[in-house]
């Protein structure tokens, strides 16, 4: 029998809560961390808005500079303590990232935004004796350090992989966005027909994947997929072929059928182009109507390496709770018709197999399937 | 050598200029191209690379130099995957797009998404139309040699698991001198490409031709062995 990844640990600490059950218990309240700026209020961009760190969990970090390192270890360290702190002498890390630490040159810090030196930072200070690297594959991130993990995992090199995802907010990242004209100025409201526009966020998250079955959670990972738009560099592709392409990879690696998923958590920017071709993607994944589907991005804004690590978290709540979240905001569906888009949160009976989906910027896609 | 793994080009820019499996070697005066400033090693006025960054340019040119239109059949390319193994990524973007940042500057909202590293394989997979599996690792310690092991072995580990039947593997650094000066680090400008492709009929063995190909077509064919 093929070896699998096993989720024996999981962590995070975000604008929602300072670890994972607050986290995992806002998002399934409906609540929302998108509130008016107030560590950034005097940035040059085109929002009012994002979801950021509390100002003493940015205190306990020691400062914005410190923001992406702290973020991530104490995600991690939540995550080691749920898996029981295995030696970590054995460990291995994956960190995912967009940018890493960019107080060097944004701010009087010495990162330079090479998310490499940060991972050895984390290995180092969490004292791991494995092999430490970053993935920065945009806002897909977070799902292909999960597949990267994963691979060493089945693989048989290692036996535990720590990954984590960290992203900071600063002005270099919302005076990117807003270059592009993809930040709405207020907050946003995914797959809504009025949706303008992402908002950022900031969070640490983190997974434990063993090959130990008697540590498991009661979730693993039962497949994984990426792709390429090979389309446009900004612009996900007009039919959402690439996306789809992940996650048939991802189903035919699991050995399931669309028919088989029971919820997907969907990337679900809030952009008008991202969402119509997350619709399109499933639609042509399901050939009809969907699976139950939302997204958490309103909640939690788009905390862009770390994403995928979160909403990982949420992807395995609901399998583990049988309950899904719904979509925050939305009022009146504006995408391709026959996406299931839940509305508030709600019960999904006899779940076994969830679906997560991400895409970035180069035409990224990544899919994951998280079975119990 | 992985007797499923084939090595089908090799391609390297670098300051001395350009070489690879299908390209006879030149400097960038021999072919024409300035090399007076880095950025016009693509001068803007070639649509190919009108948009690009430096990295994504060296990126592109070392793989077209490695055959990448010829090693990849069509039936291949949708099962391509990219690996781009990097230290310091798009740090010369990330340097230009912070300085247009500052008051009183401007900078183009084309030069944010190249403040990803992972964007320049994005160019190559659109040029190409390469849609496989895309990773972009990078690795703390200052060892190029590391950093060009984890992404030929994450390419070897996705073609022997059968995820992708062919990689295009990048490895290297764009930071030219001008902007290592603002954060104390020196010029690093080379990228070497290196085509892969899983099984397949045999073809005779790549002939190293200049002694920069030699060394790195040496160090592949080891790294690729060590399956």
């Amino acid at each position: 029998m093929t070896r699998r990844a096993h989720i024996t640990g999981r962590g995070a600490v975000s604008p929602l809560g300072a670890d994972r059950a607050a986290f995992l218990e806002a998002v399934f309240e409906g609540r929302s961390a998108v509130e008016p700026l107030a560590r950034l209020a005097g940035t040059d961009c085109l929002t009012r808005v994002a979801a950021e760190i509390s100002a003493a969990t940015l205190a306990a970090a020691g400062g914005e500079s410190e923001l992406p390192a702290h973020l991530g270890l104490v995600a991690a360290r939540e995550a080691l303590a749920e898996a029981g702190e295995p030696e970590r002498e054995r460990v291995g890390l994956v960190l995912a990232t967009t940018k890493g630490d960019l107080s060097g040159i944004w701010g009087e810090g010495r990162g330079l935004g090479d998310p490499g030196r940060l991972a050895v930072h984390m290995a180092r200070t969490l004292e791991l004796g494995g092999p430490a690297l970053a993935v920065s594959c945009a806002c897909a991130s977070g799902l292909s350090a999960v597949a990267m993990a994963a691979r060493w995992i089945e693989d048989g090199e290692l036996d535990e992989v720590l990954v984590v995802g960290t992203d900071g907010l600063s002005p270099f990242v919302l005076g990117g966005f807003s270059s592009l004209l993809a930040l709405d100025s207020g907050p946003c409201r995914p797959f809504d027909r009025e949706r303008k526009g992402l908002n950022l966020g900031e969070a640490g998250g983190a997974l434990v994947l063993s090959g130990d079955p008697a540590r498991s959670i009661g979730v693993y990972l039962a497949g994984f997929g990426e792709s390429n738009d090979a389309n446009h560099i900004t612009g996900p592709s007009r039919d959402g072929e690439g996306l789809c392409l992940a996650a048939q990879r991802a189903l035919g690696r699991a050995g399931l059928d669309p028919t088989d998923i029971a919820y997907a958590h969907l990337h679900g920017t809030g952009t008008v182009y991202n969402d119509e071709m997350e619709a399109k993607a499933l639609l042509r994944l399901c050939g009809g109507p969907t699976m139950p589907a939302s997204g958490t991005k309103a909640q939690t804004g788009h905390t862009l390496g770390a994403a995928g690590l979160i909403e990982s978290l949420v992807a395995i709540e609901a399998l583990l709770t049988g309950r899904a979240p719904g979509n925050h905001g939305l009022e009146e569906p504006g995408v391709s018709g026959g996406l299931n888009l839940l509305r508030e949160t709600t019960e999904l009976p006899d779940a076994r197999h969830v679906l997560k989906l991400a895409a970035g910027f180069g035409g990224i896609n990544a899919a994951l399937v998280f079975a119990r | 050598m992985s007797a499923s793994i084939r090595i089908a080009g090799l391609g390297l820019v670098d300051e001395g200029g350009l070489v690879g499996t299908a390209c006879e070697a030149r400097s960038f005066e021999q072919g024409g191209i300035a090399k007076a400033r880095w950025k016009s090693l693509f001068p803007l006025p070639n649509p190919a690379y009108r948009h690009l960054d430096l990295f994504g340019r060296c990126v592109c040119i070392a793989s077209e130099a490695a055959g990448i239109g010829r090693a990849l059949a069509d039936e291949l390319r949708r099962d391509t995957a990219l690996v781009l193994a990097t230290r310091h990524g798009c740090l010369e973007s990330d340097l230009h797009f912070a300085a247009g940042l500052a008051p009183g500057e401007r900078v183009s909202p084309a030069v944010f998404p190249y403040t990803l590293p992972s964007t320049c394989l994005g160019e190559l997979a659109i040029r190409h139309r390469l849609q496989g599996p895309l990773l972009c690792l990078m690795r703390g310690d200052d060892s190029l040699q590391a950093t060009r092991k984890s992404g030929l072995r994450e390419a070897r580990r996705l073609l022997e698991r059968g995820e992708a039947r062919a990689a295009v593997v990048c490895i290297g650094d764009c930071l030219t001198a001008e902007r290592g000066a603002q954060v104390d680090l020196p010029e690093r400008i080379g990228v070497a490409s290196v085509v892969l492709v899983a099984g397949g009929p045999e073809v005779p063995e790549l002939d190293g031709g200049d002694p920069r190909l030699a060394a790195l077509l040496a160090v592949v064919r080891e790294e690729v062995a060590a399956s």
